[in-house]
């Protein structure tokens, strides 16, 4: 009889290796389990049974708390704890399985987050910054640049009133998104927000009976996508207006965005995930194994451009091709 | 021969008596020959025997010497040739005196041959003599042998007697009277100290003879007066069994195990060997280790008795059946029909059970255990020993035995010759007359030459019995607690020892309102996400129990499905959840019930081993809690406009429990944990 846990376990965030073969999910019981994409797509070389590839190789504990934060530069898979951004080596991650090693952390910055029933000691959100620095939102409604190298704030933009679910960055310019139901774009010299918008303001988008927060917010150069309770709204990024509904006949919340080449992907808070083009029209609706979506994740480099779906639910869809789902993998704890 | 010389002698006396009596008549003659002759050959004999044969040849050689002197005589007178008379009659004269002459030779050459004949006679009787003699003497040595054979056979004889064992010479002159051994006369000689002492031996016999007589017939008597006390004692039996019989009563009245275990005995001996395994290794157990269980042999001993011959009697009809059967096959129809009967009277044949059966009591918890003959297999059920009142014997009973061992749940034969007895119809009969678990064909010492289907690892431990006994003692023991559990949540009442309702709120509002029993096809229909949960964890629907709960406040009903193992507590519950409330929401559709159902069903505190049983209330009063939490929170996240369930404008439940923040998580999760320090309500 397998543990009754595994039936509950939720994706809460993924993250590739840089060289894109494996792949790391954060679960709702505080594991990374670590998955080895390229095994499982050679599957002709290797003999083993098929089933072993779909199970993580190794999986461990970062924290007792549910892991909603990681993030992966060149070197390290960073990983957002109780009160702290914790570094491991990617080599040490994706190593073999060996009984007596334990995964630990090459480094920890320690956030210095308030302790108020440790309701604000956590990392909800974590994105890369340039020159070895990430964005971190935390538990106190704060986004934190920290610097990675001396493991210290460099600066704290605060300006959301409820944790944050999401966030982008491009160039100087940083977007969140926050159960506040407030979007906040700021500039990353500045600790107060540029421009907030609010998207349960705009009738079209408003789902009063789905609330007002907002689950995901990307944006590139000239677009910011944003959604949540409300509905998927296109802005236009320099004049700040709603130019578009998308999803208009979806009834879930959304829970993930993301450009991907000239669509948008969009994972929602039922078991399903979107590709929709700028205009609205939706060129894809992909059911997924996970009863929600939680996390997406994309490889870029990689010539079959996997994108894998992980949700409420311990499958992991992989797409090839970023449409089809493919194969389907699974976290146990 | 005789007459022939006889005549030659006539002839000769003839010429003699012509040449000395010419004149005389020849009758006369002839008589005075015979005569002449006949005295001649007396006087002839008598000169033989007075003369010497030197002589006469003496005489011979005279007389030849003579004629020859005579015939030369002659030769030379006639030589002379001289023809006158005188010559001539000098040569009659010679002539004449020479035939004279031969006459004495012819008388010589007679004696001679009358001598050479006596001597022969004379040789021949000697002779005849010596062979007589030489015949004697061989008589004579005969005998010698004989007599020398004789005198052997008598020096080789044997007696009796010395066959004997006779007491030694010193004690028979020390113990024999006088009389028998005559010291002085038998001293000297050893013959008749011989006779003397076989004597004594003779005595000595007689009297011991005497002796065993008289022993043998003390024993004779001995043994009569045995048989006659038997006999007495045996027409004490029935008496004795008829005072038994009266005195059951008062046995029965004062509990008394007298006579039962002596009759339990008599029963062991007619149980069938695994049964009697069982039934041995079960009391050694009881007798050595645990007082507090109760063994017996249950069913009539004549049954028992009967019951070989028979089951025999009836393998034996269904074997003539099937024959007959067989051989009328031209006759389809007829066979047809026979062989169905006879499929049907195999399968009941097949599940003949022996009359015997074994009755353990554990706790207040009869284990049957009988013994199907054909299959042998031990199969076993089991019943409350009392009813008690208020409490539901089928949660009692129901599954008791099940997965006392992992995967033993007694659904099928586990030996594998009877997947080719007639399987199906088998299969579907045996639970008539109980399930063949495990665990009980390895009491039972049945291994099916270690051909069993499946083996559980534990079976390889050594206690067994031990271990067995263990088991069922802990199931039956927890669910007799958990059937007390089951009657208070009948009624509604999720009360709790002190240190478990600390983890609580004081107050909940969520009540727990129904509570019932329910089946694995009924609970499939009501809920589909059950399906989900049981393939997910690949339980058998056997090794569960199933119950239905309703869980409200006010308008918000939480139906709650639980799963309970046979082994609960060992194992946890496991709950499914559906909340009616301004809609359906489930596991499937809402992140909220999906973590309030995981909370349940994951994070099981650990309760103290005196209070494990509490662990369905336990979960239950979560149920609440949470329950009064969501609607609470939903309340408040409404005001918010963090998204709601609720429609109307006013949230139901006013916001009453203190929760420093609502959602937290990309997931949006709801607090879960109560701080029992603070009262807060918070995220894991």
């Amino acid at each position: 009889m397998p543990n009754i846990k595994s039936f509950y376990v939720s994706v809460l965030s993924q993250s590739l290796s840089p060289c894109e073969q494996f792949l790391v999910a954060g679960t709702n019981f505080g594991n990374v389990n670590v998955f080895n994409i390229k095994t499982l797509y050679q599957e002709d070389v290797n003999q083993g049974p098929r089933d072993l590839l779909t199970l993580p190789q190794k999986c461990f504990s970062v924290s007792e708390r549910s892991l909603q934060a990681m993030a992966s530069s060149n070197d390290n898979l960073m990983v957002g704890g109780k009160n702290c951004i914790q570094g491991f080596s990617w080599n040490d991650v994706v190593a073999p399985k060996q009984s007596d090693l334990e995964v630990k952390p090459c480094w920890t910055v320690d956030l210095r987050l308030p302790t108020d029933f440790g309701s604000k000691e956590t990392v909800d959100c974590l994105i890369n910054g340039e020159n070895f620095s990430a964005y971190a939102a935390c538990g106190d409604n704060n986004v934190h640049h920290v610097d990675l190298e001396y493991g210290k704030v460099k600066l704290t933009f605060s300006g959301h009133t409820d944790f944050i679910h999401s966030m982008s960055q491009i160039g100087n310019q940083l977007s969140s998104a926050s159960e506040d139901g407030t979007v906040c774009i700021w500039d990353t010299r500045k600790p107060k927000p540029v421009h907030v918008i609010t998207p349960h303001s705009e009738p079209k988008l408003n789902r009063p009976h789905l609330g007002k927060w907002i689950g995901a917010v990307t944006m590139n150069e000239d677009w910011l996508v944003c959604g949540g309770g409300p509905h998927l709204g296109l802005y236009h990024l320099r004049s700040l207006t709603m130019s578009k509904v998308l999803l208009e006949d979806d009834t879930h919340g959304v829970n993930n965005v993301l450009f991907h080449e000239d669509s948008i992907i969009v994972g929602v808070d039922g078991p399903f995930v979107y590709h929709c083009l700028f205009s609205g029209d939706i060129t894809v609706k992909m059911p997924t194994s996970a009863l929600r979506v939680y996390s997406i994740c994309l490889q870029k480099k990689d010539a079959n451009k996997l994108l894998f779906v992980g949700g409420s639910g311990g499958d992991i869809d992989i797409c090839a091709g970023t449409k089809l789902q493919d194969q389907v993998i699974r976290c146990l704890s | 021969m005789s007459k022939i010389s006889k005549r030659i002698e006539s002839e000769s006396v003839k010429q003699d008596a012509k040449k000395n009596k010419n004149e005389l008549p020849i009758l006369v003659v002839a008589n005075k020959v015979k005569e002449l002759s006949k005295n001649f050959m007396e006087i002839e004999e008598k000169e033989v025997e007075s003369r010497t044969g030197d002589n006469d040849l003496k005489i011979f050689k005279e007389t030849c010497s003579d004629v020859k002197r005579l015939m030369t005589d002659i030769l030379q007178l006639k030589v002379s040739g001289k023809t006158d008379e005188e010559t001539k009659k000098k040569i009659m004269d010679k002539r004449i005196e020479a035939s004279l002459l031969f006459v004495t030779l012819k008388k010589l050459n007679r004696i001679d041959k009358l001598r050479l004949k006596k001597a022969r006679d004379t040789t021949h009787d000697a002779k005849q003599r010596v062979d007589s003699f030489h015949l004697q003497l061989e008589n004579l040595l005969y005998e010698v042998f004989h007599l020398k054979k004789e005198v052997d056979k008598c020096l080789e004889f044997k007696s009796k007697d010395e066959d004997i064992e006779l007491v030694p010479v010193e004690e028979f002159y020390h113990e024999a009277p006088p009389s028998i051994s005559k010291t002085e006369l038998t001293k000297s000689n050893q013959h008749k100290l011989t006779l003397a002492r076989l004597e004594w031996e003779f005595e000595q016999r007689k009297r011991l003879s005497e002796q065993c007589r008289n022993l043998e017939q003390n024993r004779e008597k001995a043994s009569n007066e045995i048989t006659q006390k038997q006999k007495q004692l045996e027409s004490l039996l029935p008496r004795l069994n008829s005072i038994l019989e009266s005195t059951r009563p008062l046995q029965e009245e004062l509990n008394l195990p007298v006579e039962r275990i002596k009759f339990q005995k008599e029963l062991a001996v007619l149980l069938p060997d695994p049964l009697y395994i069982l039934y041995s290794q079960i009391k050694a157990f009881i007798e050595a280790c645990d007082p507090s269980l109760q063994i017996s042999i249950e069913g009539g001993m004549e049954d028992a008795l009967n019951f070989g011959s028979k089951n025999k009697t009836g393998l034996d009809e269904i074997l003539e059946d099937v024959d007959s059967a067989e051989s009328d096959m031209e006759a389809e129809y007829e066979t047809n029909k026979r062989s169905v009967t006879s499929n049907k009277m195999k399968t009941d044949w097949q599940l003949t059970k022996h009359p015997l059966r074994i009755q353990l009591t554990v706790e207040r918890v009869v284990i049957n255990f009988a013994y199907l003959i054909t299959l042998n297999i031990v199969v076993v059920d089991c019943k409350p020993l009392q009813r008690e009142n208020g409490i539901d014997q089928i949660c009692i009973i129901d599954n008791l035995l099940s997965e006392i061992f992992p995967n033993d749940h007694g659904d099928e034969s586990p030996s594998w010759v009877n997947c080719f007895q007639a399987r199906s119809m088998v299969n579907g009969k045996i639970y008539e007359q109980g399930k063949p678990y495990l665990w009980a064909q390895r009491l039972a010492g049945l291994d099916f030459n270690g051909v069993v289907k499946s083996t559980p690892q534990t079976f390889i431990n050594t206690e067994f019995v031990e271990t067995v006994v263990v088991a069922l003692k802990n199931r039956i023991n927890y669910r007799f607690q958990f059937v007390k559990v089951l009657h208070l949540l009948e009624k509604g009442e999720l009360d709790l020892n002190q240190d478990s309702n600390a983890a609580f709120p004081a107050t909940i509002y969520s009540r727990l309102v129904s509570w019932s029993p329910s089946s694995y096809e009924d609970c499939l229909v009501t809920s589909k996400n059950l399906e989900r949960l049981l393939n997910f964890l690949e339980i058998n629907p056997k090794a569960l129990m199933f119950f239905k709960a309703t869980i409200e406040r006010e308008s918000a009903r939480l139906l709650a499905i639980f799963l309970v193992p046979v082994d609960y507590p060992n194992s946890a519950p496991i709950c499914s959840l559906e909340l009616l409330w301004n809609g359906k929401h489930t596991r499937e559709n809402s992140e909220i019930i999906r973590g309030m159902e995981a909370e349940v069903n994951v994070s099981i505190n650990e309760l103290p081993p005196q209070h494990k049983i509490d662990l369905l209330i336990v979960q239950l009063k979560k149920l609440t809690l949470h329950l009064d939490l969501i609607t609470e929170i939903d309340g408040q996240l409404m005001k918010r406009g963090g998204g709601s369930w609720q429609s109307q404008t006013k949230p139901e439940f006013s916001a009453e429990k203190m929760i420093p923040q609502l959602i937290k998580g990309h997931d949006r999760k709801f607090p879960t944990k109560y701080d029992a320090g603070s009262g807060f309500f918070l995220h894991q």
